[in-house]
């Protein structure tokens, strides 16, 4: 068993959208779609990223990603300019580091790209010993965004530990904040 | 069949002063690494300099109708990009201790090899530089020598010196932003067919 026994003090961390970057070519529908997320759930955006010490000079073409996603971001969603994109980067193995940060935050939301490859944990069956909500994109729309592409993103999405009634009312967009408010409080 | 022609910087922000808010995006997509450079250029910290541009962004954003074309838009958000991550190093001592007066580790390693990545790309660079701007460059910051020094040294007025170290430094800025955002391999390419 790969999951977590969740600590008192992990149920009242404040939640957050998470994700995962391997450090290869980012999609940028992806990471759009996730930030657009966290902008409609009023949550912060993390990345996280780990790259091994030999790897660490590129670290500037992950930030260079990062600006570009962000460009995309803002081009075709309707975020505003201040929603903010945060970046965690860990310096080892990406597949041991994840873990230690989902073991570290069960109440992270993490939206999962399947086309990077995260040394087996881009399948629900490498994170489903984790207590967190996890949202598999399946089908990433490339001629940009508005609400109804967001919205069949999130249809043909795999969602797991996500509340029972989750599709239907995350289309409601004015109850989709209190719905993941709802989920966050799960533990509790 | 040719590929659409990218609209212009004038293009897009005439379109951003009337609220076409994917055209800021598109001047993000084209200028936010510049100012990703430029920020880290002064405050040296890869996630500082991260976080500080998306904020120049921001600003760029809220203050378009001030920006009246007298510039390049690239020349604008530099000088934004300058004092925006000035003025947080001025407010800030992050660099010092964290909140508890212990410095943190993994920020200290980090900064470390923010650094002597840094260095060691300079280096490089200064070695590629004409015999004497290599020189004053090497004596001032690697040996910590006075200017009084450099004008015996150089046979050269004081002014001069500060003028020419003023230029290199500028010159040596522009060459390591190069050097970070196309690698340094490309910048040293450039070197040798000049």
């Amino acid at each position: 068993m790969e999951g977590t026994l969740i600590q008192p003090h992990m149920m009242f961390q404040q939640p957050r959208v998470v994700f995962p970057f391997a450090g290869n070519k980012i999609s940028l529908e992806a990471f759009a779609w996730a930030k657009e997320l966290a902008a409609k759930v009023h949550l912060p955006f993390y990345v996280f990223c780990s790259l091994l010490p030999e790897n660490l000079f590129s670290k500037i073409h992950i930030y260079h990603e990062m600006l570009e996603a962000d460009g995309y971001y803002f081009t075709h969603y309707s975020g505003h300019p201040s929603e903010k994109t945060h970046i965690r980067i860990k310096t080892g193995d990406f597949r041991s580091n994840f873990r230690h940060y989902l073991n570290r935050h069960p109440n992270d939301i993490i939206v999962v790209d399947p086309l990077q490859d995260f040394s087996g944990i881009n399948n629900p069956s490498g994170l489903m010993g984790y207590p967190n909500g996890i949202i598999f994109l399946r089908q990433l729309e490339s001629s940009g965004a508005g609400e109804d592409v967001f919205s069949h993103i999130l249809d043909t999405a795999d969602v797991y530990h996500l509340p029972p009634g989750f599709h239907a009312q995350a289309h409601r967009k004015p109850h989709l904040a209190s719905l993941f408010l709802s989920l966050l409080g799960r533990h509790n | 069949m040719k590929a659409p022609a990218a609209p212009s910087d004038d293009m897009l922000i005439a379109e951003l002063k009337n609220g076409v808010k994917s055209a800021f995006g598109q001047l993000y997509t084209r200028y936010s690494k510049l100012v990703f450079h430029r920020c880290l250029s002064i405050c040296k910290d890869r996630d500082l300099a991260f976080d500080l541009s998306q904020e120049v962004m921001l600003k760029a954003w809220e203050n378009v109708h001030q920006f009246r074309g007298d510039s390049h838009f690239s020349t604008w958000l530099y000088v934004i990009a300058t004092r925006h991550t000035l003025l947080y190093l001025s407010r800030n001592k992050r660099f010092e201790m964290d909140s508890s007066g212990v410095p943190d580790e993994a920020m200290v390693t980090s900064d470390q090899m923010d650094a002597e990545e840094t260095n060691r790309i300079m280096l490089t660079l200064i070695h590629r530089l004409p015999e004497q701007e290599r020189q004053l460059l090497l004596l001032k910051y690697q040996q910590g020598e006075s200017i009084e020094t450099l004008e015996r040294t150089f046979n050269l007025s004081a002014s001069a010196i500060k003028m020419r170290l003023k230029r290199s430094r500028e010159r040596l800025n522009a060459l390591y932003s190069l050097a970070l955002t196309y690698g340094l391999d490309q910048v040293l390419n450039i070197f040798e067919v000049m």
